[in-house]
């Protein structure tokens, strides 16, 4: 590694640095499954919550602020992280160049990206106002 | 704990094997809740995804699920916590995993064998 003359450390701006999509989709996937872990942390609390006190039930939280944006949070990141982990799986099994190629171009990029942003504002839909 | 020990490749095994049968239950988990009454209550929720034709594939979902997450998890950590730390990190991780996993058990247990 590199390193100036004079070891001084260098200081390396990330916002200046311009990543590709896939770059950005790539640490999408592990931000999202660090999300959908404390999700699942939270809806394990609750399961917790409703069978440690009687007095709390599900319909008494159902309409709960906390809980519909636990339901949103989940669901948003579920649905990038499945789409983008489908990807993943599709790039390390046709690794011909051709299809390689095609599944890692922009143009399949802004599909899943349009597909996210579908996909999240029906669970927006479902989750407030149905 | 030590990192040499962690093998890359039995975890990327693991991992994309995981992952290909999250990828068909998810959807199915979609479709089940999307399938709920609105006024369903916990044991309805819990005897949808546990009844019999439905048990074991979301007793594997669960399973595969933990892997997935000790996969996951292990390799940001690996990644970018501070080296003299790392082990310490895994080894919290590991824990909090196992907790969860014994948490998961009693849930199962109080919803299904507690009348």
């Amino acid at each position: 590694m590199y390193q100036h003359p004079g070891k001084r450390p260098v200081f390396i701006s990330l916002i200046k640095i311009r990543f590709p999509v896939n770059a950005w989709l790539s640490a999408g996937h592990r931000i999202s499954g660090v999300m959908l872990f404390i999700a699942l942390l939270g809806y394990l609390s609750l399961i917790n919550l409703l069978l440690l006190n009687d007095s709390v039930t599900l319909d008494s939280i159902r309409t709960h602020w906390i809980l519909l944006s636990l339901h949103t949070g989940f669901w948003i990141a579920m649905s990038f992280h499945w789409l983008t982990g489908l990807r993943h799986l599709m790039a390390e099994h046709f690794t011909a160049e051709k299809h390689y190629q095609r599944i890692n171009s922009p143009q399949v990029s802004q599909l899943l990206l349009i597909s996210w942003a579908f996909l999240s504002s029906a669970i927006f839909y479902q989750v407030w106002w149905l | 704990m030590n990192l040499p020990s962690l093998s890359g490749k039995r975890a990327h095994i693991w991992q994309r094997l995981s992952a290909l049968y999250l990828l068909i239950y998810l959807p199915y988990l979609a479709w089940i809740t999307l399938s709920l009454p609105n006024q369903a209550d916990l044991m309805i929720l819990s005897s949808n995804l546990l009844s019999p034709i439905y048990l074991l594939p979301s007793l594997i979902a669960i399973l595969l699920l933990l892997i997935h997450v000790w996969v996951g998890l292990r390799d940001i950590l690996i990644d970018y916590t501070p080296r003299a730390r790392t082990v310490l990190w895994l080894w919290g991780l590991r824990w909090l995993l196992i907790l969860v996993s014994l948490n998961l058990v009693w849930v199962l247990f109080r919803l299904f064998l507690v009348p």
